[in-house]
């Protein structure tokens, strides 16, 4: 990057002659009263005020999109199937804790009882496979991958299901479920994993939903229990990787951009700091678009402190604009004067994982239209020793 | 002997509110607010009196108790407890061809306690305070980007003066005097960079000057017969001790640090003539060597001496009013400043005066004023020039004054 200074040698001439014009201007002419004293100090004023700079440079490089892989789990839905480049799974725990005597019983039938969301951004049925999880899933947890090598069939030893409005009863095998009650086998989870390849999601209401998911078992005895489900989320991942920019929820990704403020003096002030972005056309999508741009205590992604900083803007995203702009002045004085470490800025989504979302920018390998920084300041007043 | 002692009471109930007054005009602004910079070259603290205005300024034979501090020799007259207080405001108006408008504007407050200790010896405690409120400039530029923005120059400063003074009246024909003086001065010089959208930070450089100094006087007066008066006084150069504090919207260069200011020595002698019981003519002369003068970034090559010449007439009982006749006063007054202007050329001032003023029967109070205009620089030697009309107001409240040696008004 580089400044453009400005020539000010025409501005400081009419400076110098609006000042002389100043200082008879302010003369009371009393020889006690002389402000043309003023005139001396410092050649007229003693001062000088500090020269104003505007001027737009592009990112250096290294700004990167880091993923977080966390999960949507605290909506009142569940989503299987794959819309806008990113497939959903379900994820969903069954507890068995309370089983009781049950275990000393056997299992008859087994189900998973999902009740579909009945609107229109849904599909009436998809494709889907039931997989048992290798590992326990909780709400929180974040999962970079899928452990999916245990299929679990329907009672027909059928892989693929159809999920659908009615029945809403998918079997389970009743040996697995069983084993699951009596605690033989951790009940880790169950993944719903889209089985086909349209752009179509189905969806069910989760444990906070209206009518949760349950595991329904009728015993041999002719008793029968409904277990609940103790943790359920939605599984995202992006069909198409991207040179871009990217920051998405869902799969929640967020927008590190490092600052190289070594060409800017310490000392000066900014009036005005904006980070300009530009999308990609066609990128954005999802409900809600709010994001906020925060300076973290930490450059590094791995560190805690990377999640923690000083907000320093909210947005809505518009596509429609062509580019985000985002003021960034105060925090810029705050790294410039040494009250903030220099760690960047971080752009994300408001309210992460709470719904697949998502919009690129081009990033500083577009010389054109990468991120900018138009930043405008000015040193600081010159007072004569 | 009860209703003396009241109405003696209520008088000096009176006295104590004019100088409460008259402190709260000046007081608060002089030591709080004071900044400075705009008037430190070459301006001690005034010692201000309206009546001195009007007969061309710095006329130190007039005997009107705030006159004291003019000549600490004049406190010798003091023969009973003796008070005055005053406080006043100006606004000036400037303008040339190049420069639209500008206002500069002070606030002066001055009171003095005297008091007879022996017979021929009296002592006082005075006070002068100044303030000359912000005022500055602005250049109106723009950022590549088409941004407009101002550089807004702002600078205000005050200083303040206790003068002890103590007046030896020697023979009839002469009295001497001396002042030690505490002085305090603080101003502020500030940048302010502020752009038209106001989304836009300002940024605010300031630097403020805390200033103590001690500055010392001694005059005398002559009265030998025949209505001739010739008073003199020196008044020391000051060295202030400064703090200086410059503050930044990033506080990255922030400093502080302290510096050493010298004010010259100043001379005055002033001659007053009544040659009739109702008509008396003023002169003054003061001379101040600012070559000599130091500290605050001034160019010691751009200084010179500095010459101070006023005359002024006064016609006491001039224009009937009511009972009394009120006095007619006219002063003239040249300077040639102490400094060039930007083009290397010296800088003239000349002011014109006229005034009057009002007494109260009982003489415990008075009000004077004096119309103030002239010029200072002038367009074809400096390339500029300003013109200046004041109006002075001044109201001052006073202890019984020595009735025999009290002016007519």
């Amino acid at each position: 990057m580089g400044f453009n200074m400005n020539t000010h040698s025409n501005r400081r001439r009419t400076f110098w002659v609006v000042l002389a014009v100043l200082g008879a201007a302010l003369s009371c002419g009393d020889s006690d009263d002389t402000p043309l004293g003023s005139q001396f100090i410092g050649d007229l004023l003693g001062s000088e005020p500090g020269t104003v700079y505007e001027d737009t440079f592009q990112m250096a490089g290294g700004d990167t999109s880091y993923v977080f892989y966390s999960m949507i789990d605290k909506q009142d839905y569940l989503e299987v199937g794959q819309d806008n480049g990113y497939i959903r799974t379900a994820l969903l725990r069954p507890n068995f804790s309370s089983a009781g005597d049950d275990n000393l019983k056997t299992v008859d039938i087994a189900d998973l009882r999902l009740i579909k969301i009945e609107i229109d951004q849904y599909v009436d049925n998809v494709t889907a496979r039931f997989y048992e999880l290798g590992q326990e899933y909780n709400e929180g947890d974040s999962l970079e991958s899928l452990d999916t090598t245990f299929v679990i069939p329907d009672t027909t030893g059928a892989l693929d299901r159809e999920l659908k409005l009615f029945p809403p009863n998918y079997p389970l095998p009743p040996d697995l479920v069983q084993s699951w009650i009596r605690g033989e086998v951790p009940a880790n989870g169950i993944a719903i994993i889209y089985g086909d390849n349209v752009d179509e999601v189905f969806g069910v209401w989760s444990r906070t939903g209206n009518t949760p998911p349950t595991v329904q078992v009728n015993f041999t005895d002719g008793s029968e229990t409904s277990y609940p489900i103790i943790a359920d989320g939605i599984y995202t991942r992006p069909t198409v990787p991207t040179a871009n920019l990217v920051i998405s929820d869902g799969f929640v990704r967020r927008i590190h951009f490092p600052v190289d403020l070594s060409e800017i003096d310490d000392s000066v002030a900014v009036h005005e700091a904006r980070l300009v972005l530009t999308y990609v056309p066609g990128s954005l999508f999802g409900i809600s678009q709010s994001v906020l741009l925060y300076a973290p205590n930490s450059s590094e992604p791995d560190s805690p402190e990377f999640f923690e900083g000083q907000l320093i803007t909210q947005k809505t995203l518009d596509e429609s604009a062509g580019t985000l702009e985002l003021k960034i002045t105060n925090v810029l004085l705050g790294v410039l004067s040494g009250e903030l470490e220099d760690n960047g800025f971080v752009l994300r989504y408001l309210n992460e994982n709470s719904e697949v979302r998502q919009a690129e920018f081009y990033s500083s390998a577009d010389p054109d239209r990468g991120p900018r920084l138009h930043i405008t300041f000015s040193t600081p007043a010159d007072f004569e020793e | 002997v009860t209703v003396n002692a009241l109405r003696r009471t209520r008088r000096w109930l009176l006295s104590l509110l004019v100088a409460l007054l008259a402190l709260a005009s000046g007081w608060g602004n002089a030591e709080a607010d004071s900044k400075w910079a705009l008037v430190f070259l070459g301006d001690r603290v005034w010692s201000g009196d309206i009546r001195a205005v009007g007969l061309g300024s710095d006329m130190q034979l007039i005997e009107d108790s705030l006159a004291l501090q003019l000549n600490p020799a004049t406190t010798a007259n003091v023969n009973k407890f003796t008070f005055a207080a005053d406080g006043y405001f100006s606004s000036d108006r400037g303008s040339s061809e190049e420069f639209n408008e500008t206002d500069a504007s002070f606030t002066f407050s001055s009171f003095i306690f005297a008091v007879p200790l022996l017979k021929r010896l009296s002592v006082g405690l005075g006070y002068r305070g100044r303030y000359n409120a912000p005022s500055g400039i602005v250049f109106i530029d723009e950022t590549d980007g088409g941004k407009a923005f101002g550089q807004f120059y702002s600078r205000s400063g005050g200083l303040i003066s206790f003068p002890f003074l103590a007046g030896l009246r020697v023979t009839s024909y002469l009295q001497l005097g001396g002042t030690i003086s505490i002085e305090r001065g603080n101003y502020e010089n500030s940048w302010r960079i502020e752009f038209q959208d106001p989304t836009y930070n300002v940024a605010l450089s300031t630097q403020t000057w805390d200033m103590k100094g001690t500055g010392y006087s001694a005059g005398l007066v002559l009265r030998p017969p025949g209505g001739l008066s010739l008073g003199v006084t020196w008044e020391s150069e000051i060295e202030y001790d400064t703090d200086v504090r410059e503050q930044f919207t990033n506080p990255i260069s922030n400093k502080k640090y302290n510096e050493t200011s010298l004010l010259p020595e100043r001379w005055t002698v002033s001659g007053l003539w009544q040659f009739h019981r109702k008509l008396a003519l003023y002169g003054t002369w003061s001379y101040s060597d600012f070559t000599k003068f130091s500290g605050m970034a001034f160019l010691s090559d751009r200084l010179y001496e500095q010459h101070f010449i006023s005359g002024g007439f006064e016609f006491l009982r001039a224009i009937p009013m009511r009972k009394s006749r009120l006095p007619i006063r006219l002063g003239a007054s040249f300077t040639q400043l102490p400094y060039d202007n930007p083009a290397g050329t010296r800088v003239d001032s000349y002011l014109v005066d006229l005034g009057s003023g009002w007494i109260s029967r009982s003489g415990k109070a008075k009000i004077d004023i004096t119309l103030q205009g002239g010029v200072t620089g002038s367009v074809e030697t400096n390339g500029l020039e300003n013109r200046v009309f004041r109006i002075y107001i001044g109201l001052s409240g006073a202890e019984e004054w020595r009735r025999h040696k009290q002016t007519e008004f």
